[in-house]
Parts: C-alpha cells; sequence; structure tokens
C-alpha cells in the first residue's frame, strides 16, 4: 500500500527534454506558464496547446502518465467550468432553465478556462516528469543563488530539500516495516472505529520519530566527520552544464511566445 | 501434525509493471508442531516473503497458506487470529518498541487479544523470564536499555502472545558474539520448555546447525532442500554454488576427504568432528 506512493513523478529517460539543463528547463517551464497567461484568445491557446504536445511527444513520456497528472485537478477543472457556464450573464442565450441560463460568452469562457488550467499542469508536470527532483532543488538552488546577496539561507534551504527528498523514501520503508510488525502483534489499523484507529497509530508514530532523530543524528555527524561546513566555497560533484539543446529549447519556446503576442494583437 | 503448510504458494511483486518478479515460486512445505526450523537462503532468495506469508501479512498470488490446517485468507475474521497463533519478530525488532516501560511493551500483543489482566501479568513475567530481563528493567523505559536488552524486550512482546510457532527473522544480526550466543541460547531454552514450534531465518549455517531439527534452504523462491541438517550439508558443494557458506568445519572436513581421510560429509559441529578425528588418530574419545 504504502509502496504506491510515487515520490515526485519522475519518469527516467534520455530524450531531447529530459537532457535539458535543469535550470533553463525551469525557466522555460516559467515562460510556458506566463505565455499561457498572455494568450487572449482561444487561438492563442491552441498554440501553447501544440507546444505543450510537440514537447510532451519529444519527452517520449507515455500519454497516460499525461492524462494522470490530470486526474487530481478534476474537481478544479469541474468547479471553473460550472462557475463560468452558469454566472456570466452577458452574451446570447443558448439554454435557460428556470433561474439557470447558459450564454455563448459562458462557454467560451469556460472553456477557455478550463483549456487553460488543463495545459497548464500538463506543461509543469513535463517538468517533474523529466526532471529528478535532486535536479531539481539544483536549479533551485542556483536560480535562487543571487538572493545569497540579501543573506538569503539559499544553500542551507536546497541541502534541507535534497535531504528531505532523500529520505522519503526510507521513511516510507521503515513505516511499512513498523506497520507491520505491529501488525504481528495484533495492533488492528484498518478495522475499529475512529478512536481505534488514532489509538493504533500512536504504536507506529512513537518508533518512526525515534528512527527519525536516531538518522538525523547520525546523518549529523556522517556529515560533520567529512567536514560538511555549510555552502561556503563547496564545489559540486555534478556540475550542471548548459549546451546546444537548450540554445534550441530556448528559441522554439521564444518563437511559440512570439506568436501568441503576434495573435493577440491581430485578433481583436 | 502441521502447524504451518503452504501448497503451490506463489507471491509476485509488482504483476503487471515493468518490475515484476516471481519471489516465491510455487513452495510446498510442511512444518510440523514442535519442530525448530533453520531458513536459510540468499539476500532476495524469498525468506522473508515467505516468512510473512505464514501469519498473513501478505497474500499469497496463488496457492495456499494452511495454519493448523486452515485456510485463513478464506475468512477475514481468522486472520487476526492467525497473527497470534504465529508470532513473527522482524529484522531489528527493537525499533518497534514504543511504550513508556518495558513491561507495558511486551504487554502491547497480550492486550491486543483481549486477555484479563492477571493473565497478561503472568504472560509478561513468564516472557521477561525468559529472554533475562530483570523486574527491574521491566519499569525502566525501552529506550534506555542497551541494544542487546532492547532486542530481547522486543522478542518477548512476541514470545507474551504464546503464540503456537515463533518465527524470528535474523534474531541475532548486528549484536557482538555473545549477544548472539544470548539470544540462540534463550531460543533453545524457549524450544524445550514450551515445546512449540521455531522458525529462525538466518544468514550463519554456524548458528542454524547448532540447534535447528530441520533446514530449509531457499533460492530464488524456490525451496532447494528442507532435510534434517546431516542431509543438507552432505550438499555442501551444491549449497557453496549457490553461494551459502557451509559451516567452517564441514569445510575443513570436506577438505580432509578430497586428501583421502574417509570421515563422511554429514559433518557440521565441532564436537562430532572432533570426535572422529580423534578417532582416525587412534586417540580415545573423551
Amino acid at each position: 500500500m504504502l509502496k504506491d506512493i510515487t515520490l515526485g513523478q519522475f519518469f527516467p529517460g534520455d530524450s531531447p527534454v529530459h537532457k535539458l539543463d535543469p535550470r533553463i528547463k525551469l525557466v522555460l517551464t516559467v515562460e510556458f506558464i506566463v505565455m499561457l497567461f498572455a494568450a487572449k484568445s482561444m487561438w492563442g491557446i491552441g498554440v501553447g496547446a501544440l507546444f505543450c504536445l510537440i514537447s510532451f511527444a519529444m519527452s517520449k513520456v507515455p500519454a497516460t502518465l499525461m492524462v494522470k497528472s490530470l486526474k487530481p485537478i478534476i474537481p478544479l477543472i469541474l468547479i471553473t467550468s460550472v462557475l463560468n457556464l452558469f454566472f456570466i450573464k452577458t452574451g446570447d442565450t443558448l439554454w435557460k432553465w428556470k433561474i439557470l441560463r447558459i450564454t455563448t460568452e459562458g462557454r467560451d469562457t469556460a472553456l477557455f478556462m478550463v483549456a487553460r488550467i488543463i495545459l497548464l499542469i500538463i506543461g509543469s508536470s513535463l517538468l517533474t516528469y523529466t526532471t529528478s527532483p535532486i535536479d531539481l532543488t539544483d536549479a533551485i538552488e542556483h536560480l535562487l543563488s543571487p538572493l545569497k546577496k540579501i543573506k538569503v539561507p539559499v544553500h542551507e534551504l536546497a541541502m534541507m530539500m535534497t535531504i528531505a527528498l532523500r529520505f522519503i523514501p526510507t521513511l516510507i520503508e521503515e513505516t511499512d516495516k513498523i506497520m507491520n510488525a505491529q501488525k504481528a502483534r495484533g495492533s488492528e489499523l484498518d478495522t475499529g472505529s475512529f478512536k481505534d484507529k488514532v489509538r493504533g497509530m500512536i504504536p507506529i508514530f512513537i518508533p518512526l520519530f525515534v528512527s527519525s532523530f536516531r538518522r538525523a543524528e547520525e546523518l549529523a555527524t556522517a556529515m560533520e566527520c567529512r567536514c560538511y561546513h555549510g555552502g561556503e566555497g563547496r564545489t559540486r560533484m555534478k556540475q550542471l552544464h548548459t549546451s546546444y539543446l537548450d540554445v534550441i529549447a530556448m528559441i522554439y519556446t521564444t518563437i511559440f511566445f512570439a506568436a501568441i503576442i503576434t495573435l493577440n494583437i491581430v485578433i481583436k | 501434525m502441521a502447524i504451518i503448510e503452504t501448497k503451490e504458494l506463489t507471491y509476485v511483486y509488482g504483476e503487471n509493471t515493468p518490475f515484476r518478479k516471481v519471489a516465491l515460486d510455487k513452495v510446498s512445505i510442511e512444518i510440523n508442531e514442535g519442530e525448530m526450523i533453520g531458513l536459510i537462503g540468499h539476500t532476495g532468495s524469498g525468506k522473508s516473503t515467505l516468512i510473512q506469508h505464514f501469519n498473513g501479512l501478505m497474500k499469497p498470488t496463488s496457492g495456499k497458506v494452511l495454519v493448523d490446517g486452515e485456510d485463513f485468507f478464506a475468512d477475514k475474521k481468522k486472520l487476526r487470529e492467525v497473527r497470534f497463533k504465529v508470532g513473527l519478530v522482524f529484522q531489528y525488532p527493537e525499533y518497534q518498541l514504543f511504550e513508556e516501560t518495558v513491561a507495558k511493551d511486551i504487554a502491547y500483543g497480550p492486550k491486543n487479544m483481549g486477555l484479563d489482566e492477571a493473565e497478561i501479568n503472568r504472560r509478561v513475567h513468564d516472557a521477561a523470564e525468559l529472554v533475562g530481563l530483570t523486574a527491574e528493567q521491566l519499569q525502566k523505559s525501552p529506550f534506555e536499555l542497551s541494544g542487546g536488552q532492547k532486542r530481547r524486550a522486543a522478542i518477548a512482546g512476541v514470545m507474551a502472545m504464546e503464540p503456537k510457532a515463533l518465527i524470528l527473522d535474523e534474531p541475532a544480526s548486528g549484536l557482538d558474539p555473545q549477544g548472539r550466543d544470548r539470544i540462540f541460547d534463550m531460543l533453545k531454552r524457549y524450544h524445550t520448555e514450551k515445546k512449540n514450534t521455531v522458525i529462525v531465518v538466518s544468514h550463519s549455517m554456524e548458528d542454524i546447525a547448532k540447534f535447528a531439527d530441520r533446514i530449509l534452504v531457499m533460492n530464488e523462491g524456490s525451496v532447494f532442500c528442507f532435510d534434517t541438517p546431516p542431509k543438507v550439508f552432505g550438499r555442501s558443494r551444491e549449497l557453496e554454488q549457490i553461494g551459502l557458506a557451509v559451516p567452517q568445519v564441514t569445510r575443513v572436513i570436506g577438505r580432509l576427504n578430497d586428501m583421502g581421510f574417509d570421515l563422511g560429509s554429514d559433518v557440521y559441529t565441532i564436537g562430532y568432528a572432533e570426535k572422529l578425528i580423534r578417532a582416525r588418530l587412534g586417540e580415545k574419545v573423551q
């Protein structure tokens, strides 16, 4: 049960999208989001969708994953479409029942909003599908490094994120083990009233906390033994490099952005 | 009579995914009441998967597991009863301790069984006595104990449920030689006193050779052999081929056999080897 939880959603591969520098990929994803908000018509959204589909196809990530990433936002999509459908009263009436009224404008706005949300999710999940969580934290650390000037502990924050990401699978495994051990002693985790269930969690949480603290202490000692002293003057084993692929990706994204702005001006 | 029986037990991890792996492949074994079984196998041979089927923590992909002749997966209510009948001690069981005092922690299992106060008390003290914890230690927080003591407290927690079969996964791993001996002596005593089935999973042939009535050797999800120690160690060549080290003394005798001393292939304890060698040298056996 617990093993089904995947951390992040990295889908390993060696497509051009995977090979992009994570920093560039992150910036381009932000650019894509801005692009979607800049689009003022369905045509603009169409261009965004095209961009999204081409990138997805290049990444060789299975289309089923694209659909899967949309699952959690289905309620959001429903609420948005219902709100826009029934509460925009301008435009020609298409359908009427008692106080409910759907207008052409309502329909168009609903479609537009829903398409935008779907593209937003697909676009940003492409980033997490093709970038490992560790690469992503590296990229964030790099991109935020100017903030060091105003004494934001960027390296420390990134290190905390990295450690957290590293230990989530370990802790999941550990929780699984502890749960099994307590089940073997007859604890009822899946049956009984709510009160029983809460009480059943104590034998799991206490050992889990104890072992987390133990691990934290061991890790801190191990890091100190290897003279870790924070970010100052620290070099990296895995350097981030930009390549010609990144230049192509930047040009490709910019062309689509330009296309959307042009469409905004042309279609009034 | 068989306490635990499996019929063509098969378990597949990650069915219908690219990571599909057959962990157990048609395992059919019978474990009798009162037996002391050693379960041995390489990492990934399916040992842990197998023992988790014995108390219903894992459900077979196909095949059957019978405890006391009953297929407990058929009836959901039985599942919990089985956990009390077949006590399972995981590897590093000390990480499951959580109560304020050792006594309370040992009482956790019996309490879940719904026993009355007096009976719980009796079982806690019985189990503590078996594993060698003092009355003073029982009132301490489990986190104040030493590593070996914690381990024994955790084992007592399962023993206190008085299961018909006690299964221990690597009960001595990570302990110093003294701690190891203590655990194995304790298990031997438990077995002779309670006459219950005990199944010990271990990497160490040496440890297992010392006490097991029968040894179950697993290899890549299948039963390699399940027999008495002399017969199992008689196949020492094959065992070495599947990457299991036979006891050192068995290897020594094997080399002596190769050199022309015909000492037999069923030697696995130092005492017996000593007897054979002394007899060969014409010395009187003491």
